[in-house]
């Protein structure tokens, strides 16, 4: 497993447990003290910053030539993925949140999950593009 | 349609050249390893630039190293 991998694997695995930690909490505070209240719940979303620190935990590969032709097109392609499928999110979410929410709980709750939802949208996907196309067919890398 | 393939003789030009590592060639073309593992096993079509620079590593034309076939 190079670098890329190991950063998209612990990238993945940040904003899922991000995603699932404030689904959880935003649900366990609406049924406690309702709707106003779940949106103090989006405060975990702050944990997918800890993303940021892959640079540091994972260091560059040993040898001369550390990214080279195949992972520019590698990490370009999977760049693409990522934001098409933030689209199909932004998309979706608009469509069902307007219909979920009122106006005045849309700003507080439905928006930050729209644009949070939608950054977190991109890394998972772009993390799991990133190993598939790495990782296609292939067990001596 | 029809289906192209390029395929090519790397492992057979490397095992003519000393036994050349896979990581020797990377090194010699300006890649990484996992790039001439993928390059080898057929799963990744290397550009006009690189295949150049491999053929040069082996002392041979890129037509030697890589066959087209449709």
């Amino acid at each position: 497993m190079n670098r890329a991998q190991k950063i998209a694997v612990f990238n993945l695995v940040v904003f899922v447990s991000a995603s699932l930690i404030t689904a959880v909490a935003v649900t366990i505070l609406y049924y406690i003290f309702g709707w106003p209240a779940a949106a103090r719940g989006m405060g975990f979303v702050g944990l997918g910053g800890l993303a940021g620190l892959s640079p540091l935990i994972f260091k560059k590969d040993p040898g001369t030539v550390t990214f080279d032709e195949r992972d520019k097109l590698i990490h370009r392609t999977a760049t693409r993925i990522g934001f098409v499928s933030s689209y199909l999110w932004f998309c979706l979410t608009g469509t069902i949140f307007a219909v979920l929410f009122e106006p005045a709980l849309f700003k507080r709750l439905g928006l930050p999950i729209m644009i949070f939802g939608g950054a977190f949208v991109v890394s998972i996907v772009r993390s799991i593009a990133v190993l598939v196309l790495y990782g296609r067919g292939r067990s001596d890398e | 349609m029809n289906k192209i393939n390029i395929k090519n003789n790397l492992r057979q030009f490397r095992f003519e050249n000393n036994q050349m590592t896979q990581a020797e060639l990377a090194d010699k073309a300006g890649v990484t390893r996992q790039t001439i593992i993928a390059i080898e096993a057929g799963q990744y079509s290397p550009s006009l630039e690189l295949a150049i620079r491999i053929a040069k590593a082996f002392g041979k034309k890129v037509d030697d190293v890589f066959e087209y076939e449709q």
